[in-house]
C-alpha cells in the first residue's frame, strides 16, 4: 500500500468551464479514484493560488504541486511551449497524438519542461477553435487592415502580418470592448466554451474554422521533484489517468460542438466560414511568423525541425488514406 | 545615535528622490494611454510600439511607480493606521509598539519577499523571459527587478524607522525631539 | 492543541483582527501575521515554506501585472488634478448653491457623483479614492458631520461594482460560466435602487437633523440670476465636460474603461491649466501626493492578497465547507440564507475576489442544483444570474463592513487626520444597513434583478 500524497492543484480554467474547466476538475476525480485513494488532489479554481500566467512558476518552484493548463500561457517563458498547446494550421487531434506519441514530441516536451523542473503531462485534447467573434462581416482581406481583435498566442503574430491591430484587453474588460466596439473582434475557445461566455450577445458573426488553434492539448504539470516521490503504481494512475482524460475530453469536444453551433446560430448569429483566400493569407502570415520564430528561438527551431518532419511524412497518409468526405 | 538619525535622514532624502522621479510615470502613463486610444481609434499602429504593447506599457509603468513608493509610503505615513485604540497612549508607548511590530511583522515579510523577488527577476533575465503574448513587449525582467528594488527600498524605509525610534526613545532630549516620527503626532 | 493546528486559519483572523488596532500599518500587520501563522504552520508541519513563495508570485501576478488595476492610479490622479487645481472645490460649491433648499443637498450631490462615476470603473478603489479627494474636503469645511460625509462617499463610491461595468461581475460570472451581459444588465437595477436608497436616507436624516448636514447659508453664493449663470458656466461646465470625456470615450467605444480614466487624466490636467493651476511646483505636489496615495492602496491589496493566501493554505476554505456541513442545512432556502450570512461575515475580513474564491467553488455547485422554481420564473439560466446578482449585492457590504473594509482603509488613508477611523466605522453603519435592505428587497422580489435582462432577451 502506498503512502497518501496530497497535492494542491492550481487549475488554470475554471471547474464549471465546459470541456477546459470540466475536464481539469474530472481528472483530479480520476486519479483519486484510481489510485485508491492514496492520491488526493486538491482542486484550485483559477486565482485562487496564485494567478494563472504565474502557475508555471509556482509549480517549477514546487511552491503548488500541479497544474492544469494549456501550455499556451508559457508562451512568455519560451514561445517553444506553444508546440505543446497548439500552432497556427496546426494538426487535427489523431496526428497530433501521433507527432507527440511516436514523432518525438514527447521527448521534446520532456526537454523543455525538465528545464523547469516541472514533469509534464498531455492530459486532454479539444478540438478546433472557433476563429472569433466579429461585429462586422469581414469580405475582403482589406477589411482585416486596421481591424482591432483580442488575439492570444503565436496567431496574434500572423494576424499582426496582415494588418490586424492585435490588442490585450483584460478579460475583465472583452465584453464590453466587444459590445461597444472598441474592439472589433476577439477570439476566444471553442464554440461550446465561447456559447458560456455569451458574446453571441454583443457580437453577431461568428467565424470558422480556428486557423490558428486546430486542436488544444491540455496539460497536467507536476512539479518534477514531487513526481519523483511517488511510487512507480502512482505515477502510472496518473498517466492512465491523463490518458482517459484525453480521450474522454476529445469525445465530449466532438460530441458538444455542433449543438453549440446550432444554439449559437439560433440566437441570432451568423455563422460564417473563412474563404480560400483567407485562409491562404493566414497559412503565409503564419509561415513567415515560425520562420522568424525558429531563427530567433534556438529551441523553438529544434522542436519545429521535428514536427515540421512529421508532417511532411504523415501527409501521404492524410492525403491518401483519409477520405476528403 | 547622531549617525543613527543621519542614516534615517539619508534614506529618507534618497527614498524621496527616487519617488519623485518615479512619479513622473503617472504622466508617461497618460501619455501611453491617450497615444493608444488615438492610434487604435484611427487604425494606426506605431510600428513596433503597436496595441498590445503599449497596453502592456501601461501596467508595466504602474508597477514600478508604486514599487517605488512602497518604502516612502511608509516614511511619509501613507500608510494607513486604525489607531483607534492607541491614539490615547502616550507617544513613547506608541513609538515602542512600532518598533517591535517592525521587528516581528515588517522585517520578516520584506526578507521574505526580497528573497524570492531576487530569484523571480533573476529566472526572468536568464530564462528571456517576455510577454506572454506573441505582439507583446519583450525584457520581463526589467520590471520583476525593479519590483526587487522596491521591496529593498522597503526594508530601507523599515531600517530608516527604526532607527529614527531607537534614537526617539534611547537618545539625548535634544535628538530624541528631532527623531520624533510623523505618525506619533506633534 | 490539534484543534488549534487544524484551525490555524481561524485563529489567524482572529489574530489579526486584535493585532490591526495596534495602529501599526494595516498592509504591514496583514504581511507580518501571514508570515508569522506561516511559520507556526510550518513548525506543525502543515504549511510547506516553499509556498512562501507564491506570496511573491501572488504580488506580481494579481498586483503589479494587472491591466485593469491602472485604472486605480489613473483615478487617483485625476482626482488629485481636480482637487489641487480647484476645479473640484468650484463644482461643489456650485452643487451647494444649486441644491441649498433641499436638506443633505451636497450629500445627495456627491452620491450623484459616485453614481455617475460607477458607470465609468469597474473598479472600486477607484472611486472611493476619488471621491473622498474631492468631496470630503467640501463636505467637512461645509460642517458636515464628518460620519455623514464617509459615509455618503463609501457607500456610493462602492457603487462600481453594481453598476456595470464591474470586474466583479466579469469573475463571477466566469466562476459560474454565466454570460457577462446577463450580469451587468441584471445588476444595474439593484445599484439604481441602491443609490436611491442612499439619496432617501440623506435627505431624511439631514431633514431630521439639520445640523449634520447644513444647508448653506442664504447669504452665502452669487446673488442674482446672471451671477448664478456665470458660476454654473464657469464652475460646472468643465467638469461636466470631463464626466463626458470620460464616458464619451467608453460608449462610444474609443478606449476601455481603463483606458477612459487616463484619458480623463489628460483632460483633468488640461483643465487645471486652463485654471492656470499647473505650474511646475503644483505640478509636483500632484505627482508625489498621488503616488502617496496610491501606494497606500497597492501595498494594502498586496497585503490582502498575501493574508488571503495564508488563510486558504492553513486550511481556512476546508473550514468554511465543514460548517455547512455540520450544520446540516438542505432547502433550498436554508442554503440560500446560509450562503448569504456567509458572504456578510466573510465580508468583514476578506475582500470581494478571495471570498467569491472561497463560497463559489465549494457553493457554486451546490446552488447550481438548487430549485427555486416557485420563486421566479425561468430554469438555470435564470436562476444563476439572479443569484449572482443578489451575492454581487451582498459582497458590495463587504467593502464597508469594519473591521477590514478596503473602502475604509482608502478613505482612512486619503483623509484629513481629523476625521477618525471612528468616524469612519460609525458612519457606514446606516449605509450598511441600507444595503441589506436592498439585498432582501432582490431576494423577495427577483424581477427587480430579473427584469431588464428578460426584456433585453439576456436570459433566453
Ligand atoms: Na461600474
Ligand atoms: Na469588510
Amino acid at each position: 500500500q502506498d503512502k497518501t500524497v496530497r497535492f494542491q492543484m492550481a487549475a488554470g480554467f475554471g471547474s464549471t468551464q465546459p470541456l477546459a474547466g470540466e475536464a481539469g476538475l474530472d481528472v483530479t476525480k480520476r486519479i483519486e479514484r484510481a489510485s485508491g485513494g492514496t492520491i488526493r488532489i486538491k482542486h484550485n479554481e483559477p486565482n485562487a493560488l496564485v494567478p494563472v500566467l504565474q502557475s508555471f512558476d509556482a509549480v517549477s518552484q514546487g511552491s503548488v504541486d500541479m497544474v492544469w493548463s494549456t501550455a499556451g500561457f508559457w508562451s512568455g517563458k519560451d514561445s517553444a511551449f506553444n508546440f505543446f498547446a497548439s500552432l497556427p494550421y496546426g494538426p487535427s487531434a489523431g496526428e497530433y497524438l501521433a507527432w507527440l506519441d511516436y514523432g518525438g514530441g514527447k521527448e521534446l516536451m520532456a526537454e523543455l519542461y525538465g528545464k523547469y523542473g516541472v514533469h509534464a503531462l498531455t492530459c486532454g485534447m479539444a478540438p478546433p477553435e472557433g476563429a472569433g467573434w466579429f461585429r462586422k462581416e469581414i469580405k475582403t482581406l482589406d477589411d482585416l487592415k486596421g481591424l482591432k481583435m483580442r488575439f492570444f498566442g503565436l496567431g496574434a503574430k500572423a494576424m499582426a502580418k496582415l494588418g490586424v491591430a492585435t490588442q490585450l484587453i483584460a478579460p475583465g474588460e472583452i465584453y464590453q470592448a466587444l459590445q461597444l466596439g472598441t474592439i472589433d473582434a476577439t477570439e476566444f475557445s471553442t464554440p461550446v466554451q465561447d456559447l458560456k461566455l455569451g458574446f453571441h450577445q454583443v457580437a453577431k458573426y461568428y467565424y470558422l474554422p480556428g486557423w490558428h488553434q486546430q486542436s488544444t492539448a491540455l496539460e497536467l504539470l507536476i512539479n518534477k521533484k514531487k513526481w519523483d516521490t511517488l511510487s512507480d503504481q502512482q505515477k502510472a494512475v496518473i498517466e492512465l489517468a491523463c490518458g482517459e482524460t484525453i480521450r474522454q475530453s476529445l469525445a465530449y469536444g466532438e460530441a458538444a460542438q455542433f449543438g453549440a453551433l446550432k444554439e449559437i446560430q439560433a440566437k441570432g448569429v451568423t455563422l460564417k466560414t473563412w474563404g480560400p483566400e483567407f485562409l491562404a493569407a493566414f497559412k503565409g502570415a503564419w509561415e513567415e511568423v515560425a520562420k522568424e520564430e525558429a531563427a530567433s528561438n534556438p529551441m523553438f527551431k529544434k522542436i519545429w525541425d521535428s514536427y515540421s518532419a512529421f508532417r511532411a511524412n504523415y501527409a501521404i497518409w492524410r492525403d491518401s488514406g483519409y477520405l476528403k468526405n | 545615535m547622531q549617525s543613527l538619525l543621519a542614516y534615517a535622514r539619508g534614506v529618507e532624502a534618497a527614498l524621496g528622490r527616487i519617488g519623485y522621479l518615479a512619479g513622473w510615470l503617472f504622466i508617461a502613463d497618460v501619455i501611453v494611454i491617450c497615444v493608444d486610444v488615438v492610434t487604435r481609434k484611427f487604425g494606426f499602429q506605431i510600428p513596433g510600439l503597436g496595441s498590445t504593447r503599449l497596453q502592456e506599457l501601461e501596467w508595466h509603468f504602474h508597477a514600478v511607480l508604486f514599487s517605488m513608493w512602497l518604502g516612502l509610503g511608509y516614511l511619509r505615513n501613507g500608510h494607513v493606521r486604525i489607531d483607534l485604540a492607541v491614539a490615547r497612549m502616550k507617544p513613547r508607548t506608541r513609538a515602542w509598539i512600532e518598533l517591535v511590530c517592525l521587528f516581528v511583522f515588517a522585517i520578516p515579510y520584506c526578507l521574505v519577499l526580497i528573497n524570492y523577488g531576487a530569484d523571480f527577476a533573476w529566472k526572468a533575465w536568464v530564462g528571456g523571459e517576455g510577454s506572454e503574448s506573441s505582439t507583446g513587449l519583450p525584457w520581463r525582467w526589467i520590471p520583476k527587478a525593479l519590483l526587487e528594488i522596491g521591496l529593498i527600498l522597503l526594508l530601507a524605509a523599515v531600517t530608516a524607522m527604526i532607527a529614527r525610534l531607537v534614537v526617539y526613545l534611547f537618545g539625548p532630549l535634544e535628538l530624541s525631539e528631532q527623531a520624533r516620527p510623523s505618525h506619533l503626532g506633534g | 492543541m490539534d484543534w488549534l493546528i487544524d484551525h490555524l486559519g481561524l485563529v489567524m483572523f482572529v489574530v489579526l483582527a486584535l493585532l490591526m488596532f495596534t495602529g501599526f500599518p494595516v498592509a504591514f500587520v496583514l504581511g507580518g501575521v501571514s508570515l508569522v501563522f506561516g511559520a507556526i504552520g510550518w513548525y506543525f508541519e502543515v504549511f510547506n515554506p516553499l509556498q512562501f513563495y507564491n506570496l511573491l508570485v501572488r504580488i506580481w501576478g494579481g498586483v503589479a501585472a494587472s491591466q485593469v488595476l491602472v485604472a486605480i492610479p489613473m483615478f487617483i490622479f485625476m482626482g488629485t488634478v481636480l482637487e489641487r487645481s480647484g476645479v473640484a472645490t468650484e463644482l461643489l460649491k456650485c452643487l451647494q448653491v444649486l441644491t441649498r433648499r433641499i436638506p443633505g443637498g451636497l450629500a445627495m450631490s456627491v452620491t450623484l457623483m459616485g453614481t455617475i462615476m460607477a458607470a465609468t470603473t469597474g473598479i472600486v478603489g477607484a472611486s472611493v479614492v476619488m471621491l473622498t479627494l474631492i468631496a470630503l474636503p467640501a463636505m467637512l469645511s461645509r460642517g458636515y458631520q464628518p460620519e455623514l460625509a464617509v459615509g455618503t462617499i463609501a457607500s456610493s463610491g462602492t457603487l462600481g461594482i453594481l453598476i456595470p461595468p464591474s470586474i466583479m461581475l466579469v469573475i463571477m460570472g466566469d466562476l459560474m460560466s454565466v454570460p457577462v451581459g446577463s450580469l451587468f444588465a441584471g445588476a444595474l437595477f439593484p445599484g439604481l435602487l441602491l443609490s436611491v436608497l442612499y439619496l432617501i436616507w440623506i435627505g431624511v436624516i439631514s431633514f431630521l437633523k439639520p445640523e449634520i448636514a447644513p444647508p448653506m447659508p442664504a447669504d452665502e453664493g452669487p446673488s442674482g440670476a446672471g451671477a448664478l449663470a456665470a458660476m454654473i458656466v464657469r464652475s460646472f461646465f468643465p467638469p461636466v465636460l470631463l464626466v463626458s470625456l470620460v464616458l464619451g470615450s467608453i460608449f462610444l467605444g474609443w478606449a476601455t474603461p481603463t483606458e477612459a480614466a487616463g484619458v480623463g487624466c489628460a483632460g483633468a490636467l488640461v483643465l487645471a491649466a486652463w485654471n492656470g493651476a499647473l505650474s511646475r511646483k503644483s505640478l509636483r505636489d500632484i505627482i508625489e501626493s498621488s503616488a502617496l496615495t496610491n501606494s497606500m492602496v497597492f501595498f494594502i491589496t498586496m497585503g490582502a492578497s498575501v493574508f488571503a493566501y495564508m488563510f486558504r493554505a492553513l486550511g481556512g476554505d476546508d473550514v468554511v465547507a465543514d460548517v455547512l456541513a455540520a450544520m446540516g442545512i438542505q432547502t433550498a432556502w436554508e442554503i440560500l440564507i446560509f450562503v448569504m450570512v456567509l458572504v456578510f461575515l466573510l465580508g468583514f475580513f476578506f475582500d470581494w475576489l478571495e471570498i467569491c474564491l472561497i463560497v463559489l467553488p465549494v457553493f457554486g455547485p451546490i446552488l447550481a442544483k438548487l430549485d427555486f422554481s416557485g420563486h421566479l420564473e425561468g430554469g438555470a439560466n435564470v436562476f444563476l444570474p439572479w443569484l449572482l446578482v443578489v451575492i454581487a449585492v451582498n459582497l458590495q457590504t463587504s467593502f464597508l463592513t469594519p473591521p477590514f473594509g478596503f473602502a475604509l482603509f482608502y478613505m482612512k488613508g486619503t483623509v484629513p487626520p481629523s476625521v477618525t477611523m471612528g468616524h469612519i466605522y460609525r458612519g457606514i453603519v446606516p449605509f450598511v444597513l441600507l444595503q441589506l435592505v436592498a439585498l432582501a428587497l432582490c431576494i423577495a422580489f427577483p424581477e427587480l434583478v430579473l427584469w431588464l435582462p428578460r426584456q433585453a432577451g439576456l436570459l433566453d
